[in-house]
């Protein structure tokens, strides 16, 4: 891996985590949140348990002292039983509920629930089982003082486990409960002989003697809550993860795809391109061709001739054909030329520079000065030509064909001029070079650019130039076109060359 | 043959090679007449009789053309296209004698309804024999259109 790729990883790992640290906050409040309801929930039924349990408990308590209390102090009365007779296991209702709940746990134990931890704690108890502890004194202090509590919940840690722990105030000590809780003396006699101390006498009325509390575990729930909440939480990481695996994987597959579309559309042009030069190759070999066997025709043709005529003794003609045969030779050797420079522009490339095109005139009409000054020509140049960034020696080549070719086509003009200049044509350089020779048809506009093309047939030259031209400003990725207004108007060759 | 001179149309922009395809046919005498024009464009003028070929009985109606197909301005194809699309002119036989043995040029020359296509033969024997078959068979064997 090298280190772009390290950098690259670590940039993308970067705005992973920033698309993830939102999402993950969210996460955690929401996993957090559910924990609690979860375990709300959970706390709320076993409450819900408890209140049952408690409510059962103080149903039992009612009975014991609405119902069986009233029917023994009645056969006390009748002397059915004894005044003195007292047994907690049939008077008490404290008794009862606790024996009664202890034979419920073992009934829990037999079916497999977890025992429930049932108290009733009390201040100055009559059986020291039911002594509050500190904290449960605290609480009858509290429903005393707040009579507008009724109930206490928490959860307690004991031995590592949790428990919901609830607890109600007991009965409040009403008129009735004086008979056994009041003075000793007047407690019935089998309660006197059974707590012999002060403890469970001398109440009064009106406040909470005691309370009654329960214990359930919920230390499962709680778990399960838990369990529950991470597996969410497991579940959308997961599900969030592949999200953005899949988001990142949409990326790259758009990515790649796209690099490739682009490559496609490159190769689809390089296609292109490689036809254009295919179809430019076939056309120059066909040109080629036809242009060089043109002159192998003559040169076979007459020299076969001047054979025959040699035989029949027939010399007048022979000078002429000789000539024709040497004229035709020279002309290939010229196509020979010109054909090499055609392939060298673009193959031996030299270096562009800034060229002054001032310079550059004056240099190009010196050569030109003989042709020049034999038709007569009056050569004007624009002043202060913009400097060009070209390869001089190839820029050189053209301006001059291009005023060869103006000296060429100047026909019957008994004014004959050219004008070197250039135009701004939205902020482009159109370097030109005017005549007011024959002009041009504007249907042969483009063909003239062509190799070997030439649209007088006796006009001097290959017809080489204008496709030289047209072949040093295409390798300087520039235009090359004429303007005419037709036959007798003259001719403008323009010229770009790309800038950079 | 009617006493009605033979004519034929040379198209040809090589100076040279109308030299030597005028030369071939006076040598085997098969036509009277060998006109001979540069351009394509004169081509046509002279087959509508226009400008300077107005006077038909100077420049009759020729009986055969002979065209090449690398012509300035316009060139043989287009002559030939409009030969034979014109109802008056496409009767005369056209044969292409040209330099090149392009398979594209061949093609397109029978597309436009040429009616033979032969290549100019660098041997001057071979040259002069096909001009001399040419003449015979286009202007004596042939059923000339008029
Ligand atoms: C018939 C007599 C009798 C009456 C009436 C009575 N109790 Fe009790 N109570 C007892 C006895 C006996 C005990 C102790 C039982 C045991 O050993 O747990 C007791 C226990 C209690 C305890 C547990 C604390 C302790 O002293 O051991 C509370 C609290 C209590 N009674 C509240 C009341 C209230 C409130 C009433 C009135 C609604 C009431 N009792 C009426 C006899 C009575």
């Amino acid at each position: 891996m090298s280190l772009e790729n390290i950098k690259t990883f670590v940039g993308k790992a970067w705005r992973v985590f920033n698309m993830a640290a939102f999402p993950v906050v969210v996460m955690v409040v929401v996993a957090v949140f559910l924990n609690y309801a979860i375990s709300t929930f959970f706390i709320n039924a076993a409450e819900e348990k408890i209140k049952n349990i408690m409510l059962s408990h103080r149903g039992l308590h009612q009975y014991i002292q609405k119902v069986m209390h009233p029917v023994f102090f009645k056969a006390m009365e009748q002397g059915k039983i004894s005044q003195d007779y007292y047994a907690p296991e049939i008077f008490s209702s404290s008794f009862i509920v606790r024996v009664e709940h202890s034979f419920y746990n073992d009934e829990l134990k037999k079916a497999g629930f977890p025992e429930i931890y049932y108290k009733l704690a009390s201040n100055n108890p009559h059986n020291p089982l039911n002594k509050a502890d500190e904290f449960e004194k605290t609480l009858i202090l509290m429903f005393n003082e707040n009579p507008e509590v009724s109930e206490f919940r928490k959860v307690v840690n004991i031995d590592g486990k949790k428990y919901l722990y609830y607890a109600i105030p007991f009965l409040e000590t009403s008129k009735a409960c004086i008979r056994c809780h009041g003075k000793r003396e007047d407690a019935p006699q089998g309660i006197q002989v059974r707590y012999p101390g002060k403890g469970g006498f001398d109440e009064k009325t009106g406040v909470y003697r005691a309370i009654e509390s329960v214990r359930v575990p919920i230390s499962d729930e709680i778990s399960t809550a838990f369990i529950l909440t991470c597996s969410f939480s497991v579940g959308v990481i997961v599900m969030f993860m592949l999200l953005l695996f899949n988001r990142q994987l949409k990326v790259t597959v758009d990515e790649k795809t796209c690099t490739l579309e682009e490559e496609v559309l490159e190769r689809k042009k390089r296609e292109a391109d490689l036809e254009i030069k295919n179809a430019e190759l076939e056309r120059f070999a066909y040109t080629v061709s036809h242009d060089l066997k043109s002159p192998i025709i003559t040169i076979k043709g007459f020299t076969g001739a001047l054979e025959k005529d040699l035989l029949k003794g027939n010399y007048e003609r022979m000078a002429g054909d000789l000539k024709r045969v040497g004229d035709a030779a020279d002309r290939m050797n010229n196509l020979l030329c010109d054909l090499l420079e055609i392939s060298t522009v673009g193959r031996v490339v030299n270096t562009s520079e800034v060229v002054d095109m001032n310079l550059l005139l004056n240099d190009v009409l010196e050569q030109l000065a003989g042709p020049l000054r034999n038709s007569d020509i009056k050569v004007t140049v624009q002043p202060d030509l913009p400097p060009l960034f070209c390869d001089r020696q190839r820029m050189c080549e053209v301006v001059q064909n291009l005023v060869e070719n103006a000296i060429n086509y100047m026909g019957g003009q008994t004014d004959p001029q050219i004008l070197f200049g250039v135009r701004d044509e939205s902020g482009v350089n159109v370097f030109f070079v005017q005549d007011n020779g024959i002009g041009i048809d504007k249907k042969y506009h483009d063909n003239i650019f062509g190799l070997f093309n030439k649209l007088d047939a006796k006009s001097g030259g290959t017809g080489i130039g204008l496709a030289l031209v047209k072949r040093i400003i295409e390798v300087h990725n520039g235009q090359v076109w004429v303007e005419s207004d037709g036959v007798g108007k003259g001719s403008r060759f323009c010229f770009t060359v790309a800038e950079n | 043959m009617n006493g009605e001179p033979l004519t034929i149309l040379l198209v040809e922009d090589n100076p040279d090679h109308a030299e030597l395809v005028m030369r071939n046919m006076e040598d085997f005498q098969v036509a009277n007449v060998i006109t001979h024009v540069e351009e394509g464009e004169a081509a046509l003028d002279y087959l509508y009789g226009r400008g300077k070929y107005a006077d038909r009985k100077q420049f009759p109606m020729p009986h055969l053309m002979l065209l090449d197909l690398r012509l300035p301005k316009v060139d043989g194809l287009e002559v030939l296209k409009e030969v034979k699309g014109n109802p008056d002119l496409k009767a005369l036989p056209v044969v292409i004698l040209t330099t090149s043995d392009a398979e594209r040029d061949s093609a397109m020359a029978y597309e436009y309804h040429a009616n033979s296509y032969v290549t100019k033969p660098v041997s001057f024997d071979e040259f002069s024999k096909l001009l001399r078959d040419l003449g015979f068979y286009w202007l004596a064997w042939n059923k000339r259109p008029w």
